[in-house]
């Protein structure tokens, strides 16, 4: 059962995301003032969408004012990014984005779980996994480095998956949804598992690296050569500790980390560990110091 | 190295070759409706449906003003299936062609046209996006990359400038060039007469040439018309002598019929007493989309 009302769980999980967002950097485009911003806020349903930054403190301001719980720019370019409707936005073009989620490619074990008052599934997110799509990345890499001749970032997603992405220049950003469905085709067929709809699409979201991601809490980072699934190296959170309340009995090991747990009692567990449960709804933060 | 320009007309633009030729200040129209080359070009078309096959440009005594007929009086057949069909056949020619040639040779095709191919060591390369951007058969997809680039081999090459060629064909002259309507009627139907007509369709056909119609008849001979691709105009122009009213009519209905319409089949021309011959098929149009043979 839940024992917050939901707004003491999103003042809880508020006031964990400003401890980050109050310092946090995040790694925005050059061109930024071309891009779509969107959020999904904690008090809000849906997504703030066709928001324009022109700075990067002006952006930030918006962060620290608001305390998003996902946020993203798009791989488009636009002249008027602001606008309301698609046609007003006036496109310029797009980057190139290619998407691996775990779920294609590792075997997750689903967990269902029920108590009196709520039933959930749940997937553990081992290191195992993590690895594995790092690796179809790194594949994915070499073939946009080797066949294509691209420059290319990789993203983790902090959740599941990892975005690759391109930086286009204005011929590359010209490429139409057909001629974008041929590359991921091409890629397909070179055994990597991605999600050709996000590679199509030339109006996708991208996270923002140097966010949280709302659904893990682990950050949304730029991946140089070495990738350690840990939250050590993917949450902020490391020096805090929490007190935590789980909803289920259940022993799971997300990132390595073992956890035991025995619903009702509370556990002491960094507040990484204690975020990434909370915001997968296996129980929730009482406090932490 | 010098590029056979009768077997590859399409390397020499119109104009040039015409004041190569001594053509200066003749206006287009006039030197591709020439009665000469408009007979060669509408020849070339039937030989195509009675034959199967086409003839080398280097046949005839002026190859390049042949090509550019063709290309001039494609808009103009109304039966479009005819023209796809016939495109096509033009495309695997020049492929077959493009690939009897040297490498080398291929490669001078290439800078003439200003394509974006770079032949290199025994190969074929072109950035990737300028391939994903060109004119391509259809299933010739990325594979084989490298840096960027795709590489291609003679045969693919061929593959990709014939089907450059045709849809330079499909596009035509910009403006369209004017034909006089006498020599569109004329094409029209003379590459109706190298199909096997059915022969109701025939008696039909002979019927409306001195006397009017009934409406059953208009509508079953209408109707054999618009199921051979041949548009409303086309077939208002060569009936003019018919009841225009009625075949107005025709022509409103089909456009208002959702489904898709197809031709009246024997067993209703038989109960109407309208066929003269048992051709032993279902309907009049599978004697018409039947290989020709002389009959």
């Amino acid at each position: 059962m839940r024992y917050t009302s939901p707004q003491e769980w999103i003042n809880i999980t508020r006031q964990i995301f400003r401890e980050y967002y109050s310092s946090a950097n995040f790694q925005l485009p050059d061109d930024m003032s071309l891009r779509e911003f969107a959020f999904q806020l904690m008090d809000r349903e849906g997504y703030v969408r066709n928001l324009q930054f022109l700075t990067q403190e002006q952006f930030k301001n918006f962060v620290r004012e608001n305390i998003p719980f996902h946020m993203f720019y798009s791989v488009g370019k636009y002249r008027n990014p602001a606008s309301k409707e698609f046609e007003d936005m006036n496109w310029l073009g797009s980057d190139l984005l290619f998407d691996l989620d775990a779920d294609e490619i590792c075997e997750g074990n689903q967990i269902s779980l029920n108590n009196a008052q709520m039933s959930l599934q749940y997937v553990d997110l081992t290191v195992e996994c993590l690895n594995k799509v790092y690796a179809q990345a790194k594949q994915l890499r070499d073939i946009i480095e080797n066949d294509f001749g691209l420059n290319y970032t990789i993203h983790f997603s902090g959740n599941r998956g990892f975005h690759v992405v391109v930086y286009c220049d204005l011929y590359c950003s010209q490429l139409t949804n057909k001629e974008r469905k041929e590359i991921a085709y091409y890629v397909k067929t070179k055994g990597i598992a991605i999600d050709e709809q996000v590679t199509i699409d030339i109006r996708r979201l991208i996270r923002i690296p140097g966010s949280l991601n709302g659904k893990a809490g682990l950050l949304v980072t730029i991946v140089e050569d070495n990738f350690i699934p840990s939250f050590n190296t993917l949450s902020p959170f490391t020096e805090f500790i929490a007190t935590f309340l789980p909803y289920f009995p259940l022993k799971i090991s997300p990132l390595g980390f073992k956890v035991e747990m025995i619903a009702n009692q509370r556990i002491k567990i960094p507040l990484s560990v204690a975020l990434y449960l909370h915001l997968k709804g296996l129980g929730e933060i009482i406090a932490y110091t | 190295m010098v590029i056979d320009l009768a077997k590859f007309p399409f390397l020499k633009r119109l104009d040039e070759y015409l004041d190569s030729k001594g053509y200066v200040g003749v206006p287009i129209n006039t030197v591709l409706t020439d009665e000469k080359y408009l007979s060669q070009a509408i020849d070339r078309l039937k030989r195509f449906f009675t034959e199967n096959s086409l003839k080398s440009y280097s046949d005839y005594t002026d190859p390049v003003i042949v090509f550019y007929t063709i290309i001039a009086i494609l808009p103009y057949i109304e039966n479009k299936l005819f023209a796809e069909r016939y495109l096509k056949a033009e495309e695997e020619m020049f492929t077959k062609l493009l690939s009897d040639i040297e490498e080398e040779e291929l490669a001078e095709i290439i800078r003439f046209l200003r394509l974006d191919f770079e032949y290199k060591n025994d190969r074929f390369y072109i950035n990737f996006i300028k391939f994903l951007k060109m004119p391509r058969p259809e299933g010739m997809n990325l594979s084989n990359m490298t840096k960027g680039e795709v590489v291609l081999s003679k045969n693919e090459v061929a593959k990709i400038i014939a089907h450059n060629v045709v849809e330079f064909m499909k596009r035509g002259f910009e403006p369209r060039l004017d034909l006089p309507l006498p020599i569109k009627i004329e094409l029209n139907k003379q590459l109706s007469e190298v199909r096997n007509v059915p022969p109701c369709i025939e008696s039909l056909i002979n019927k409306s040439k001195n006397s009017m119609l009934s409406q059953l008849e208009l509508e079953v001979l209408l109707s054999y018309y618009y199921s051979i691709g041949n548009s409303p105009s086309y077939v208002k122009e060569a009936h003019r002598n018919q009841d225009r009213k009625l075949i107005n009519m025709f022509y409103r209905k089909i456009l208002s019929s959702k489904n898709k319409f197809i031709m009246y089949n024997c067993s209703f021309i038989k109960q109407n007493g309208l066929c003269v011959f048992d051709c032993n098929v279902r309907n009049p149009l599978q004697i018409y989309f039947s290989r020709h043979t002389s009959r």
